[in-house]
């Protein structure tokens, strides 16, 4: 008779080892008696431990000449800290190149250890990958990609900028070899990158051509939604952390030049989505380049149906508009403005203007929120953006802190003639404190 | 309170509470769907027996005015303690079998407290017990050849601080 424990579901018996290996600590020797009982159980405990990876690659210093490097590994759910975990996994890696069987297999990979370097690593049970480079070592990248079979989630971090010109040649072998990726993350800082690399490795250069411009902390969220892999649609979008938005972002040129579609030839409609959602685009996370713009121009991406844009309402982002994507002006109609408090007002309508055939305008964030300050020529503000320069303007969409009956002050009988001023949303009945810079309301302005 | 009424898979029919059967997901969501009551009909409930059905219903009638557990999915790990209540490590006091087949209709039930402590009793019984100890409790056979065995035995050595 099967025993009674061995009838429950692998959902609740992976439930049960969770909780074995978890209780008030995570102690990973815990399992491991529960994998010595039967078949049943090791490849629980197997699965559950060795199914997500994380390889944190680095450099030793070594006599020059020396390929020895060093790499920690750190098993999914080995520790909690990722400090710690490298401590650990670093003081088990010497044991694992002894004992473990999986794990083995990675300490025999080649620019590791010397030996056997051309053979592949095959690990099917692993699908989730997560590795981070220090270390100029990209056969590495190779081999682990050989033997990932499965692998549906990879996170690949490069935290030394100069070794980032790696991770894309590892994401284009990743992408072409492992068809059964669903997700991968990629995470790359960019600094300053030099078009004459001192050593390229004659592999790496002609897959990667000179990244021409100046990068910082890349985000690229790739997601192929392929059934065959002629129909992979990356997913490319990037974050920046607000207080690096100094420094030039600017992820299609940097891709198209790095993986370009003819390094796929299976992969023909090699398209990419710069988080562009339907026919909306956002330029919140790209302020654009103030560093000089290449002499030769990246390929210019087309989006002709583009109809709404929120960007940063500056002369550099029509510039860089202009440099890189072919963007029908005339069939925008929609704009909202981010991030404007320190650009003059006299500007942003400038910036405006470009597009002659506006219905709609979003001003957001134009007024600064940690000083009470506001716009405070509003005639000037709106009187331009009328007919007939923005014929066809209809609403107009402010975040602002002054009270709409100061506007309509401000702005004088003969204009209120022309536009009607509401409250987009009702206001709270009580106010505690009715002053100027309390806080921002949405003013919606109707051209009549 | 309106009562409701439930079926065993050994057609034992069974009269709850409303408030103490919606400890239940499944029932709760069923309930949801079907709109009117249900004070006529009793509701099937096949893979759960009689004994097991009534250990259940002790249970939620002890915990119906638990706060709902928490809705984030991904609970965090390193909460994950085997701590039971003492009422819960009570209740848990039962037969192998039964204890089985009481999280089998915890999870059939979809009532996740249950489950996890009944989950929680099963990796109690694991902790601390060496291979041989653990076969002996669950009565499992040990199905590796002596290489298998002591090829895993290897393996693990690491994890033998």
């Amino acid at each position: 008779m099967l025993p009674l424990i061995l009838a429950l579901p692998n959902e609740i018996l992976s439930q049960i080892l969770q909780y074995v290996i978890y209780h008030q600590h995570f102690k990973i020797q815990r399992a491991a008696p529960l994998a010595l009982t039967c078949r049943r159980f090791y490849s629980l405990v197997r699965d559950e431990l060795y199914s997500h990876c994380h390889i944190h690659l680095r450099e030793l210093p070594q006599p020059a000449g020396s390929m020895e490097a060093e790499y920690y590994m750190k098993f999914h759910r080995f520790s909690e800290n990722d400090g710690e975990a490298f401590r650990s996994a670093k003081k088990k890696l010497k044991l694992f190149k002894t004992y473990g069987e999986a794990v083995k297999k990675y300490a025999e990979i080649p620019g590791v250890t010397p030996r056997n370097r051309n053979r592949q690593y095959p690990y099917p049970n692993l699908n989730y990958l997560k590795s981070t480079a220090e270390s100029p070592i990209d056969s590495i990248f190779d081999n682990l990609v050989s033997g990932f079979t499965n692998l549906t989630t990879a996170n690949i971090q490069s935290l030394n900028p100069q070794l980032s010109w790696q991770v894309p040649a590892f994401t284009a072998s990743l992408i072409t070899k492992c068809l059964s990726l669903k997700r991968l993350h990629l995470i790359m800082q960019i600094w300053w990158w030099n078009p004459n690399p001192p050593t390229p490795e004659p592999t790496v250069t002609s897959t990667i051509p000179t990244a021409v411009l100046d990068f910082f902390h890349l985000d690229i969220l790739v997601t192929p939604r392929f059934l065959t892999v002629s129909d992979l649609i990356p997913d490319v979008s990037s974050d920046v952390e607000p207080r690096e938005t100094q420094r030039d972002i600017w992820p299609i040129s940097f891709l198209t030049k790095v993986i370009p579609a003819s390094a796929f030839p299976s992969l023909k409609p090699f398209i990419f989505r710069f988080r562009f959602q339907d026919s909306h685009a956002r330029g919140r996370n790209y302020p654009l380049p103030w560093a000089p713009l290449p002499s030769k121009r990246p390929h210019r991406l087309s989006f002709p149906t583009l109809k709404s844009l929120e960007i940063h309402p500056d002369t550099r982002t029509l510039h860089a508009l202009h440099s890189y994507f072919d963007i029908p002006v005339e069939n925008i109609t929609e704009i909202t403005t981010i991030s404007s408090p320190s650009i003059e007002k006299e500007r942003i309508v400038h910036f405006i203007l470009h597009f002659p055939n506006l219905t709609r305008i979003n001003f957001r964030h134009l007024e600064d929120s940690s000083r009470i300050s506001y716009i405070k020529r509003w005639e000037h503000f709106l009187r331009p953006l009328q007919p007939p320069r923005l014929p066809h303007l209809k609403t107009v969409k402010i975040y602002t802190k002054m009270r709409k009956e100061r506007i309509i002050e401000a702005l004088g009988d003969e204009f209120m003639k022309t536009c009607t001023i509401e409250y987009s949303k009702p206001r709270p009945v009580k106010r505690t404190m009715e002053r100027v810079g309390a806080r921002t309301d949405p003013i919606t302005i109707t051209f009549l | 309170m309106s009562t409701i009424k439930l079926l065993s898979s050994d057609n034992a029919e069974l009269a709850v509470d409303k408030e103490v059967a919606e400890r239940s997901i499944l029932i709760k969501n069923m309930l949801e769907d079907v709109g009117g009551d249900m004070s006529d009909q009793a509701i099937p409930i096949p893979n759960v027996n009689e004994a097991v059905l009534r250990k259940v219903i002790e249970w939620c009638e002890h915990h119906k005015s638990d706060p709902p557990p928490p809705a984030d999915e991904d609970s965090d790990s390193r909460k994950k303690s085997t701590d039971i209540e003492e009422w819960d490590q009570k209740f848990m006091q039962v037969d192998q079998e039964m204890l089985f087949e009481i999280i089998l209709a915890a999870n059939y039930l979809d009532i996740k407290p249950l489950l996890d402590v009944g989950c929680k009793t099963v990796a109690n019984m694991i902790k601390g017990k060496s291979p041989e100890e653990i076969r002996k409790t669950f009565n499992i056979q040990n199905d590796f050849t002596p290489e298998e065995e002591d090829q895993i035995r290897r393996e693990n050595e690491w994890a033998e601080e």
